[in-house]
């Protein structure tokens, strides 16, 4: 997560990073590191200081330079700077015997999308740093669309309906929640608001199975507009997030919002 | 129990107008400046990453965890 909102999210890496291809392993539950990037884990040796390496390899896949995710030894991520993130990863890069004459590719913005259905903006719009970098999910629809068909008078909406939808709003980098969540509890309502548009409104109470992570409770507004066959959508979901800080044994609580724009435009 | 959580801890809702909520909804939603990481070449994953180098003749930048309990996706936020 620091590695993503204080790095790679940083312009001056983003530059330093133009002629590469970026991808990403991560482990899950202890399995087995691949055997084509084991070798890998293998010329940079065991210990690092973190658990996040970086891998600087040729278009041959070769390896050329690899580094650990977070500068010096302070095993403390939140204790460098986005900047001091950003420089250490620009000077590790350029470490790198990458051959010169390498194509730079524009850096176009190019967001996660789907055929139908819609993208989510997950934020937490008063942190800063890393946990301030927002979440881009997508979802390609069902029967979301048939269900939020356009009301000839207000009805009532199942928000499990959207479960698939909803479950998604959820921070990055707390490591209490690691997954979506697994209900989805609440009642909107779908008001028509003219001849070709409608309101979803609603609270929403998103929650875990296990006590220890507390649920979300939010509200959920929409504005669905219908065009022939196509439906547009343009929504929020909006409320705090609890997060237990074990540590000092207290709750904090933190503004989390979600913007839903279907897809296609 | 159910219905009390409609009281405790929500904000109020922007529901009314239709402007209203395209209002909150551009207010959410977030500006090109903020999402940087995608402005990074991302691959699906490391193999489609050493597939596309070699056609491409170019470097890879990969980026590796482990000892977590889940995979995550560096690229969407979720990790």
């Amino acid at each position: 997560m620091h590695v993503r909102g204080s790095s790679l999210s940083h312009p001056k890496v983003i530059e330093a990073l133009r002629p590469f291809i970026v991808a990403f392993w991560g482990q899950a539950n202890d399995e087995a590191i691949p055997k084509d990037i084991q070798p890998l884990y293998d010329a940079s040796g065991r210990h690092t200081g973190s658990n996040v390496r970086c891998f600087v390899l040729d278009y041959q896949g070769k390896l050329l330079h690899w580094f650990n995710g977070f500068p010096g030894n302070n095993p403390n991520p939140m204790r460098y700077s986005t900047d001091e993130y950003a420089t250490y990863f620009c000077d590790e890069i350029n470490r790198a015997p990458v051959l010169l004459k390498v194509k730079l590719r524009d850096s176009k913005l190019s967001l996660p999308d789907v055929k139908n259905g819609v993208r989510l903006f997950i934020r937490l719009p008063e942190q800063r740093g890393s946990y301030g970098t927002p979440v881009v999910e997508v979802v390609e629809n069902k029967t979301e669309w048939a269900t939020l068909g356009y009301p000839k008078t207000a009805r009532e909406i199942d928000a499990q309906s959207l479960t698939r939808w909803l479950r998604l709003c959820y921070p990055p980098g707390v490591n209490e929640q690691l997954e979506p969540y697994q209900s989805v509890h609440g009642t909107l309502t779908l008001t028509p608001a003219g001849e070709h548009q409608a309101i979803l409104s609603g609270n929403i109470r998103l929650g875990m199975s296990d006590v220890e992570n507390p649920p979300f409770d939010g509200t959920f507004d929409a504005l669905l507009t219908y065009n022939r066959n196509k439906v547009t959508l343009r929504g929020v979901v909006s409320g705090l997030y609890r997060r237990h800080d074990r540590m000092h044994d207290r709750d904090m609580f933190w503004r989390l919002t979600t913007a839903i724009e279907s897809r296609p435009e | 129990m159910f219905l009390a959580f409609l009281a405790a801890g929500t904000l109020p809702s922007q529901a009314g107008q239709p402007s209203e909520i395209l209002k909150a909804y551009e207010a959410a939603r977030p500006a090109d400046r903020e999402l940087g990481v995608f402005q990074l070449d991302w691959a699906d994953s490391f193999k489609d990453a050493k597939a596309r180098a070699a056609r491409e003749n170019r470097p890879i930048f990969l980026v590796c965890t482990t000892q977590l309990k889940d995979a995550g996706n560096l690229r969407e936020g979720h990790c």
